[in-house]
């Protein structure tokens, strides 16, 4: 993975504010401010239905929504389609492809907004699928692979669309997690929070696992009913008592023998 | 997956193209010697005079046989080309011009441009509004087959199916009205005819096939991201929502052109693009230039297979195509049945 010389630690390389998602006479979301600056991770939790997707669909603009949008600082629909898509990607939950693309061909679609050579290009589709763990799957059928196979061939893919960023590019993962066995999620995350604090990548990730949260997350926003409920660093919000107010469970906090906390 | 070079694939399809258009100017209800007929042709090109042939044997092949050819390799082109990518914007291989409705919805603007609008209007005018219908059925299939979770085949192959229904009951209120001489052309074209061929359609054909070839080569890289969905290709910088209306214009001015120059041939568009994928995989920077070449071969085939199958009468071309190609729709719709239960 290269990336375009040293890229510094901005102030709030992803500035929201105000933004507001109604759909017909309800509101899905409801957000006064949140920032997230180059180099950090942020889990974004909450129960299911809580808004988190759309947050995601607000911040690309796939839905409609009012309020501001800022990226360095800059609006996002000021920005230019190729250059946006070298700053910002997003990893969906899952991505069906009807056609028997190649696993590799579906990561070359990742060169689509980059203006680079094809012999570097290739170099680098392999490389990132060596990160991603999905390199043994290059010759496969992208329609035969698992769901979890999938999903890291497509994450090589959104890796190859920031590979060339100019400045901080923001990575958003909606729940990278949730179709890998064990190893595969702690690789993807450890590969995210590896991103972030050696090439200055802002991350936002949307997790279930709040023990996941808690290992690889800087800050969290705990989102309840299209609304911010609570911000901060996952130790300090993720108590068992927030936690049985927003999800209905009282899980037990513990300590492992390393300090880290875990929830049961 | 095995797959084969697209060179090497390209290679054979010239091949196969040139044997074709060979016979094709040998055979016949008069077989000619292959030699003194591609004479007969350079002299036609270059204005010299090589052949042997008696005058008539050449009228044969310059006025009969040459312009079928012609016609056939650019709407055979055509019609795999919007094809491919009608199954691109669709994302769904069953996405044909001619299954969906939108062949037959420009066969309305034809044939009510051949009645009611006299040719001397404007030459264009039937081209014109072949296209122009063609445009509307495509916009309205596509308008009524999107959902929020992409392309509904559900949607898509009924809509097919009411489009067929309304444009058979509109060209045949229109047939009521038409003149015996109209009528006779008209059935004829709705199955599909190459017989019709002259220079101007040859031209219209040839052009429109360069256009869409250019305009379609240009969006291969973008088309292959719009297959990964909307969403992500937007992701990827692709402005979606205009390379959707640029291809839904350009594809129907592919099919309108196409069936103003040879009436309702269905499958091609279907069939071609599905053995190219299966052959050398389903890039479109591979797969439109190649649907092209193998489009232009099967409807070359198809047409020679029509000339030679009752002679010395000769098959609507279409009706050969649709005997190829049903059953091979059949085939396609057994392998997807697992896939939408819905």
């Amino acid at each position: 993975m290269t990336l375009k010389k040293n890229i510094k630690a901005e102030k709030a390389m992803l500035h929201l504010s105000n933004l507001h998602v109604q759909v017909g006479t309800k509101s899905l979301l409801n957000l006064d401010n949140l920032e997230l600056k180059a180099g950090e991770v942020m889990g974004v939790l909450g129960p299911n239905g809580a808004g988190k997707s759309t947050l995601f669909k607000a911040i690309t603009g796939t839905i409609e929504n009012e309020g501001r949008v800022l990226l360095h600082g800059k609006p996002r629909q000021d920005w230019q389609h190729k250059a946006l898509a070298q700053h910002l990607g997003v990893l969906a939950q899952s991505s069906e492809l009807t056609f028997p693309f190649l696993a590799q061909e579906v990561v070359a679609l990742g060169l689509t907004p980059l203006t680079i050579g094809h012999k570097e290009g290739w170099q680098l589709i392999y490389n990132l699928m060596e990160h991603t763990d999905c390199r043994h799957l290059a010759e496969r059928s992208y329609p035969s692979l698992s769901g979890g196979e999938r999903q890291r061939v497509q994450l090589a893919r959104v890796l190859l669309q920031l590979s060339q960023a100019q400045s901080a590019p923001l990575l958003m993962l909606d729940e990278p997690t949730s179709a890998q066995d064990l190893g595969q999620q702690h690789g993807i995350l450890s590969l995210a929070r590896d991103l972030a604090k050696n090439r200055g990548y802002a991350v936002l990730v949307i997790l279930h696992d709040l023990n996941q949260a808690l290992q690889y997350c800087d800050h969290c926003c705990l989102i309840d009913n299209g609304e911010i409920a609570l911000q901060g660093e996952p130790e300090t919000i993720l108590t068992p008592e927030t936690i049985e107010r927003h999800w209905q469970y009282l899980p037990e906090k513990i300590h492992m023998s390393s300090g880290q906390p875990i929830l049961i | 997956m095995l797959r084969l070079p697209p060179a090497l694939t390209a290679s054979v399809l010239f091949a196969l193209l040139l044997l074709a258009a060979l016979s094709s100017i040998m055979l016949g209800a008069m077989p000619l010697p292959a030699l003194e007929s591609l004479l007969t042709v350079i002299d036609a090109a270059t204005g010299s005079a090589f052949s042997n042939l008696q005058s008539y044997q050449q009228a044969v092949v310059t006025e009969l046989r040459l312009p079928r050819i012609l016609l056939a390799l650019a709407v055979g082109a055509i019609l795999a080309q919007s094809g491919a990518v009608m199954q691109g914007l669709f994302r769904n291989p069953l996405a044909d011009p001619g299954i969906i409705g939108v062949s037959s919805g420009a066969a309305v603007g034809a044939v009510i441009a051949i009645v009611w609008l006299p040719a001397s209007i404007s030459a264009w005018s039937v081209p014109v509004a072949a296209f122009i219908s063609g445009l509307g059925a495509t916009l309205l299939v596509y308008g009524l087959s999107q959902t929020r979770s992409g392309t509904s085949v559900l949607v898509l192959l009924l809509a097919g199916v009411a489009l067929s229904a309304f444009a058979g009951a509109a060209i045949g209120f229109v047939s009521y009205f038409a003149s015996d001489e109209n009528l006779r052309a008209l059935s004829l074209w709705q199955m599909g005819s190459l017989a019709g061929s002259d220079t101007h359609k040859i031209l219209l054909a040839s052009a429109t096939f360069a256009l869409l070839a250019y305009a379609f080569q240009k969006r291969a890289g973008a088309l292959n991201a719009l297959l990964l969905g909307e969403a992500d290709a937007r992701h990827l910088g692709i402005n979606v929502e205009r390379l959707k209306l640029e291809l839904i214009v350009l594809t129907a001015v592919g099919v309108g052109v196409a069936v103003a120059c040879s009436g309702i041939i269905g499958f091609v568009g279907l069939v071609v693009p599905h053995i190219v994928r299966m052959t050398t995989g389903p890039s479109h920077k591979t797969l439109l230039p190649l649907t092209a070449l193998c489009g232009a071969l099967l409807l070359l085939v198809a047409d020679l297979f029509s000339r030679l199958a009752v002679q010395p009468a000769e098959l609507p071309v279409g009706l050969v195509t649709a005997l190829m190609g049903a059953p091979f729709f059949l085939f396609m719709l057994i392998q997807q049945r697992r896939r939408w239960n819905t």
